[in-house]
């Protein structure tokens, strides 16, 4: 797995996931809280993603679970996002929504799903490019708490390369000044 | 490596501006070097005054600086070829027009340090700026045509590929990541097998539904009303819990 390593993508799979159990699992009723032994069939809880995954994907027996699909891939999301993606708060619906849905759709099949998450993508990054080229302007607080983990990660990156393409047009590079500690601590005395 | 993130994203400017140093550019020297000049790049021809020599942009500085040259004013930075690539710029909304690939890193260098040597440069310093933002906002357009293989942006110059290619590279990726479950993407080297799951059933709204899947080689189905080898599993597994 790529991702390994990426602390990231550990985060993103820790996603909870409702899932509802298709038949009794002796053994198992401590992960609803119960204190008996064999797990019911038909009990629906939360379960982390990466939990879920391995039980379905389990090379030798799986269990027979069902996954429902969660509010923030659900229609109405959907929908919202169709219609206009930029005004979208995904950080309120999920705040790794496109890490997750990545590995969400791994999983699941959703043809749908990636399609509109596809476009959305697309389309909220020529906003978050805007942004970054745009400096700091009065809305950009606002707007970027609407952004998710990974577009923050994009954000960020593009306003390091145009900021220090600024800083090269200023000819400020090269020029020996004091260090911004050094000045905090002038300030403080 | 442990780079700072600064310099893990590609060129610096200040590299940028170093490679373009070596571009040669047209001057008028003041001295007569009387001998070739052996460098590590070459042999220049030897200098001489009222001529016009090619000399590399780091070499014309420095003479400059030392007043003993003046720099000839590229063909393409004239106010005129300024304002004629920036009409040609304006009017067509998808290709850029031609510029040397450096040149703005170039542009900079001649305006620090030899502005005597270019008429009206302040009116160039304007229309230079005016065509970097012209350019700026048709990369930005790029990104709308950002699709899953490739992105065209014929005669960018270095300095602007260098300022979107960390936001493009990364977005890039991530628009291949979320299209994992085309069939047949050749992108794809996830680690889960799809092919496992290509005769189960699964609903369409989205649900993985393990009801009645038969598994590709003809197992038996997920939802098999006794489960014996994994019961004993997981009652050993709690077990371990316990102590």
């Amino acid at each position: 797995m790529e991702d390994y390593y990426d602390i990231d993508a550990i985060l993103a799979e820790d996603q909870n996931v409702k899932c509802a159990f298709q038949s009794n699992i002796p053994g198992l009723a401590w992960l609803e809280g119960g204190h008996d032994d064999a797990l019911k069939a038909g009990s629906r809880f939360d379960i982390p993603f990466w939990l879920a995954r391995e039980l379905v994907e389990h090379d030798e027996e799986t269990v027979g679970i069902d996954i429902e699909t969660p509010e923030y891939f659900g229609p109405k999301v959907r929908n919202a996002l169709r219609a206009d993606a930029n005004t979208v708060d995904l950080t309120k619906q999920c705040p790794n929504f496109f890490r997750f849905g990545t590995v969400y759709l791994q999983l699941v099949d959703d043809v749908a799903l990636s399609g509109v998450m596809e476009e959305a993508f697309k389309a909220r990054l020529q906003m978050t490019m805007d942004h970054t080229q745009s400096g700091g302007n009065s809305n950009t607080t606002d707007y970027l708490n609407r952004l998710d983990e990974t577009e923050r990660a994009l954000y960020k990156a593009g306003m390091e390369s145009s900021a220090s393409i600024h800083q090269w047009n200023q000819h400020s590079f090269g020029r020996i000044r004091s260090a911004s500690e050094m000045l905090l601590k002038r300030k403080a005395t | 490596m442990a780079l700072p993130r600064h310099l893990k994203n590609g060129l610096t400017p200040l590299e940028i501006e170093f490679l373009a140093e070596n571009e040669l550019i047209e001057i008028e020297a003041a001295i007569d070097t009387r001998t070739d000049l052996e460098l590590l790049s070459g042999t220049l021809p030897a200098l001489k005054p009222l001529r016009t020599n090619k000399v590399p942009l780091w070499m014309a500085i420095s003479l400059k600086k030392k007043h003993k040259c003046n720099i000839r004013v590229p063909a393409w930075m004239t106010v005129e070829a300024l304002t004629r690539t920036l009409k040609e710029e304006e009017t067509n909304d998808v290709r850029f027009s031609y510029m040397p690939y450096h040149y703005m890193e170039i542009a900079q260098l001649l305006l620090e340090n030899a502005m005597d040597d270019i008429p009206s440069a302040d009116a160039t310093r304007t229309l230079l700026k005016d065509l970097r933002e012209a350019r700026q906002s048709k990369a930005r357009q790029g990104v709308h045509s950002l699709g899953e293989s490739y992105l065209q942006m014929d005669n960018i110059g270095l300095m602007e590929i260098n300022e979107i290619r960390p936001f493009f590279t990364k977005a890039f990726f991530e628009i291949q990541k979320l299209r994992p479950a085309v069939a047949g993407n050749p992108n794809n080297n996830n680690a889960y097998d799809y092919d496992h799951y290509g005769n189960s059933s699964l609903s369409m709204d989205g649900r993985y539904g393990g009801a009645n899947t038969t598994d590709f080689d003809g197992k038996a189905s997920y939802s098999s009303s006794t489960i014996p080898e994994s019961s004993r599993r997981f009652q050993s597994t709690q077990g371990s819990r316990m102590n």
